[in-house]
């Protein structure tokens, strides 16, 4: 299910009403958040054809899960200490077979249900078997993980191989679905496509696993219930496309009951109707004009290519950042706060500054969980630039299986390592140039800008040569340009002007009029919600989602 | 009452799955007698905790104390402007804000715990806050920002409903199944129905006008009935239009005749200096086949080419996209009129047929295949060049991962092919030959003349990818140059994108097993 979509306000406004209605039974209300989170997966409303359930990814997870289970169980018979008791507790092996029973359960349940259900089910079903794996192979990894800490929850060697065990587990799962068919094709391998279509969200869920394992492993973190990791790793407004939230963000929140009287509806509204804006008015609209573009760049000038990556940049921030406003104020409506994804990421003056505001619970994950542990800056100063480098290229490879996404972690990475060479060398002059500090920012954020820029460019292209067709016609354009029929260049450059100059507006000035708002009384406060809905539908694109997706 | 708990936290039992141990109060909820929560099992927590607890018992349900008799006088006096809830700070209820790092577990769960002892789970909590709906008109929130539960629910629920109906026909217009999924589409059509009733439509229909600069929008004029023109219409129009130009010497005064006697096409050479144009069209597979075939024939230096691709368009759905007019209007009697069209539609066209008057016919009944062949016989009449000096290949609609949408295609591709075979001038490529298996079943990979496997498709099993793209690409130029002399460049086949030269077109299209002989009937 996607946000801007009827189906999911329907599907919100019955949630909305169950979660605060259960919120004073913690249990009941865990199940209901699970059982929504399940349904949004599936997306069972949408007319879907049927496609066997057992498939490839069926026995897969099986095994894996069989198999976490068993190292579960024989790590804790071995180890049976809990690092923060004195005394040792022996784990009673039902407690730890039950979730496989349970599991077992499900898949019955589900059988049964694609037996009843009149719509047949389809690879969302084998893809929620995936993700409820995940949950359960990781649960168990973290378990074990912190039974094999030591008094005081240090490191001993058992924990640390048992985290790089839960480590290559989940990268394997993300290899096996989003890398294998490149490794294949680019290498040539002597095998079969095995055409899998890439189960929704699953780098996500995979790295919101990954970081729990860690930080139990790091002592920083007591393993949580199983049923709360399940709620955390699979809750709908965060499950497809972030913000990556943390176990240690989450987990108190599901604790603490939020207050049912105090909503906090006014900063909730203003997220979701600006993502809406973002997300369906102005990112459509600009794709309207990128997508020719890049697809056939030697059909147009170099100022309409030009214009075009510029629309793309800005294009990707309102689709991504509009999505995430929208899942931060869904969350919030539940009493529940994500951390913030976006933070005027065009206004950066410095590529490091712009990772600080871009995505930024990726960059957040990137750093604790890639770049600290490959030592980050305190292995000296070579070292720091290869690790920065390093991070990015992975960053950039975890973004899609396509070498295009490498180069465009290349440039950031080189980009950063340049950049911290530069800042150290202008650290250390002598004297000041005398040109003023606006000049100097100025020039900094114009460079900053347009590299982010460049990197888009190979970030959207399908492969090396369209990425250079496109920037070779920014340079070279000969021949007639062909007109471009439905959009007007003029209303996407004001479009990519407007974007840019909002990224200045300081962040008080929304939530004063969210709060504001909030003021009106609530007969007024539904006028303007109700004409917000009408004005964003009208000026979306008409027929947003194609037939062809919106059929299967 | 109740007896309170222990002030201490119970013995650590470890994490047992599916069992919300650590902050325990699965417990709670399934013994309301024990009103506080366990607190989570961590040492460092422990001694807030239980300063926590010894608060929950001097306000809490269990001890009520002079100053607090119920909880619900509790909850009332707090609504009105007291603070007895702790988790309700704005800051301490902000679990995790931006880019700050929470402090692990136990620490950051301080703030839930003391809001858990509180009020203890059971009580019953009115999401409205004893206010209910009546005060939609004077609310005021006593904390800017921030309002009960239920009047949010009432908000965006009234929010929500007054925008259904000010832009039902809106919604009517998008709704695009009208057979398949009936219910959806049924529900777009009552609400469409009560809102143009109460003229609710209104302000969505100035706007809409608005946008256009005072025009009705364009496309999706009809509500989910058919008002576009019809493709008849327009065939009479273009054959009108082609005689008062000169065109077609032995053009007679009957659609019929005027058919049986288009020549072959007559297409000149092309050199570099005199390309041809090639336009290439029709739905999203157009997406990415489009742009792989203007590539493909750019190369050879012999054709201009554009692409004009369509989401989620075809001919079923004309009150959606106009395809027959669009190619009439804009392509034929475009600014630059194409010597060559390549065209393909299908994939989105197995779906109910809205006609006129909202009727409708059901996918795949003979009416509905009759109406089809009928549009698509229009549509190929509509291209006949004026002087037989245009080319229309017509795409068969490439196979699916998918049974039911394919059982549509093999009809569709069959209206097709025999409807081509009635125009000197169109010729039918059979797509699906390049995209299957030997024995004609479904393909998403497979090999190139140079014997490696390739993925063809994209990963909803409908669409092309770049390698599925090029491979026809290639085939269409292929057909082209079996009716317009490219010997002016060489024609050189990169065997890792071409097909092997096994691979061949079927030499016709088969008759579905169960074609009603209705659905042959054509109205000229």
């Amino acid at each position: 299910m996607l946000f801007p979509t009827i189906d999911f306000a329907v599907f919100f406004l019955v949630v909305f009403t169950g979660s605060w209605v259960l919120r004073p039974r913690p249990r009941q209300w865990r199940w209901f958040i699970l059982l929504s989170s399940c349904v949004f997966y599936l997306d069972i409303f949408r007319n879907k054809d049927e496609v066997s359930i057992f498939s490839v990814t069926v026995p897969v997870v099986t095994a894996l899960i069989a198999v976490s289970a068993l190292v579960s169980v024989a790590i804790q018979r071995a180890v049976t200490r809990d690092p923060d008791a004195d005394a040792t507790e022996p784990m009673s092996p039902v407690a730890l077979a039950a979730p496989f029973l349970v599991f077992i359960g499900i898949v019955a349940v589900t059988r049964q249900l694609y037996a009843l259900y009149p719509t047949p089910a389809d690879e969302n079903w084998r893809n929620l078997y995936l993700l409820l794996g995940v949950a359960f192979v990781n649960q168990t990894f973290a378990t074990s993980v912190f039974a094999s800490l030591g008094p005081g929850r240090a490191r001993t060697p058992a924990s640390r191989w048992l985290v790089r065990l839960a480590v290559v587990v989940d990268l394997s799962f993300l290899f096996f679905f989003k890398y294998w068919e490149l490794f294949r094709s680019t290498f040539n391998l002597p095998f079969q496509p095995l055409n899998l279509v890439l189960p929704l969200a699953i780098s996500f869920f995979l790295f919101q696993a990954i970081s729990y394992v860690i930080d139990v492993g790091r002592g920083e973190l007591r393993p949580i219930s199983q049923l709360d990791f399940t709620v955390y790793l699979t809750f709908f407004a965060h499950l497809v496309a972030g913000p990556i939230v943390r176990v240690s963000e989450f987990h108190p929140q599901l604790s603490a009951r939020a207050d049912p009287r105090f909503v906090q509806s006014s900063e909730a509204f203003m997220l979701v109707f600006r993502g809406l804006v973002k997300k369906v008015v102005v990112a459509s609209y600009l794709a309207q004009m990128v997508d020719p573009v890049f697809a056939l760049p030697a059909n147009y000038s170099g100022g309409q290519v030009l214009l075009a990556t510029y629309a793309y940049a800005i294009q990707i921030y309102a689709d991504f950042s509009g999505y995430t406003d929208i899942a931060i104020g869904v969350a919030l409506l539940l009493g529940i706060r994500f951390p913030q994804n976006f933070d005027a990421p065009y206004s950066a003056a410095s590529l490091q500054d712009f990772w600080r505001r871009w995505h930024m619970t990726l960059s957040r994950w990137l750093r604790d969980y890639l770049y600290i542990p490959l030592g980050g800056n305190r292995r000296g100063e070579v070292r720091t630039y290869v690790n920065l480098f390093l991070t990015m290229v992975i960053g950039g490879f975890w973004h899609g299986a396509n070498w295009t996404f490498v180069v465009w972690g290349a440039i950031h990475g080189g980009g950063l390592a340049v950049e911290r060479r530069i800042k150290e060398a202008w650290a250390r002059r002598e004297r000041p140039l005398g040109v003023p500090r606006p000049v100097v920012v100025a020039i900094q954020w114009l460079v900053t800008f347009h590299v982010v820029v460049l990197a888009w460019v190979f970030f959207r292209a399908r492969d090396f040569a369209n990425a250079f067709d496109v920037l070779g016609r920014i340079f070279v354009s000969s021949g007639a340009p062909f007109t471009i029929t439905d959009v007007s260049v003029a209303v996407v450059g004001i479009a990519v002007v407007l974007l840019l100059l909002s990224q200045f507006v300081p962040p008080d000035v929304p939530r004063r009029i969210a709060v504001l708002f909030g003021q009106f009384p609530p007969l007024l406060q539904i006028v303007g919600v109700a004409a917000a809905l009408v004005v964003i539908d009208a000026f979306g694109p008409e027929g947003v989602a194609p037939f062809i997706y919106f059929r299967f | 009452m109740p007896d309170l708990p222990p002030p201490t936290s119970p013995p650590d039992e470890g994490p047992s799955p599916f069992d919300p141990a650590g902050d325990a109060y699965g417990r709670a909820a399934s013994a309301p007698s024990e009103a506080a929560p366990a607190p989570p099992p961590r040492p460092a927590s422990r001694p807030v905790v239980k300063v926590a607890v010894a608060r929950s018992a001097g306000r809490g349900p269990a001890a009520p104390a002079a100053e607090d008799p119920t909880p619900r006088d509790r909850a009332r006096r707090a609504g009105a402007g007291g603070d007895g809830w702790a988790g309700s700070d704005p800051e301490a209820r902000s679990g995790g804000r931006a880019g700050r790092r929470a402090p692990a577990d136990g620490r950051a769960g301080l703030s839930g715990v003391a809001v858990d002892d509180v009020v203890a789970y059971g009580e019953p909590v009115d999401i409205f806050d004893g206010r209910g709906l009546a005060n939609l008109l004077y609310f005021r929130s006593a904390r800017p920002g921030m309002m009960p539960a239920g009047m949010v629910l009432a908000i965006v629920l009234c929010g929500m409903l007054v925008a259904m109906m000010v832009n039902a026909d809106a919604t009517l217009r998008k709704s695009n199944s009208k057979c398949n999924d009936c219910w959806r589409h049924a529900v777009a059509e009552a609400v469409a129905y009560t809102s143009n009733l109460i003229h609710a439509t209104a302000p969505r229909q100035a706007l809409d006008r608005a946008r256009n600069g005072g025009k009705e929008p364009d496309t999706g004029t009809g509500t989910g009935t058919d008002q576009g023109l019809d493709s008849s219409e327009i065939a009479r129009q273009a054959e009108a239009d082609r005689i008062a130009a000169g065109g077609g010497v032995a053009a007679g005064p009957s659609g019929t005749v005027a058919v049986a006697a288009a020549a072959k096409p007559a297409i000149r050479k092309p050199v570099a200096t005199a390309p041809l144009h090639l336009w290439v069209g029709g739905d999203s597979i157009v997406g990415a086949f489009g742009p792989a075939l203007q590539k493909v024939v750019s190369d050879t230096g012999l054709f201009t080419a554009v692409s004009d691709a369509r989401p989620s368009t075809g001919l079923t759905r004309r009150d959606y996209y106009n395809w027959p007019k669009h190619l009439y209007d804009d392509v034929v009697h475009g600014g630059s009129p194409p010597d060559v069209m390549v065209i393909m539609f299908g994939s989105n066209d197995v779906q109910g047929m809205p006609l006129r008057g909202n009727q409708g016919y059901a996918e795949l009944t003979p009416e509905w295949l009759q109406e089809y062949r009928q549009r698509v016989h229009d549509t190929m009449k509509s291209l006949r060049g004026k002087d037989d000096d245009r080319l229309v290949i017509w795409m068969g609609a490439p196979k699916t991962g998918n049974a039911r949408l394919e059982r549509g295609l093999e009809r569709l591709n069959y209206i097709y092919w025999s409807e081509a075979q009635k125009f000197p001038y169109i010729v039918y490529f059979d797509t699906p030959a390049f995209l299957s298996n030997p024995d004609g079943s479904y393909a998403a990979s497979l090999p190139n003349a140079d014997g490696k496997v390739q993925l063809l498709r994209a990963s909803d099993n409908i669409h092309l990818n770049q390698a599925g793209a090029d491979r026809v690409a290639w085939a269409v130029l292929n057909k082209l140059s079996g009716s317009v002399d490219l010997s002016a460049a060489s024609l050189v086949q990169p065997p890792d994108k071409v097909a092997p030269p096994t691979v061949k077109e079927r030499p016709e299209v088969p008759r579905p097993a169960d074609w009603p002989d209705s659905a042959d009937q054509i109205n000229e």
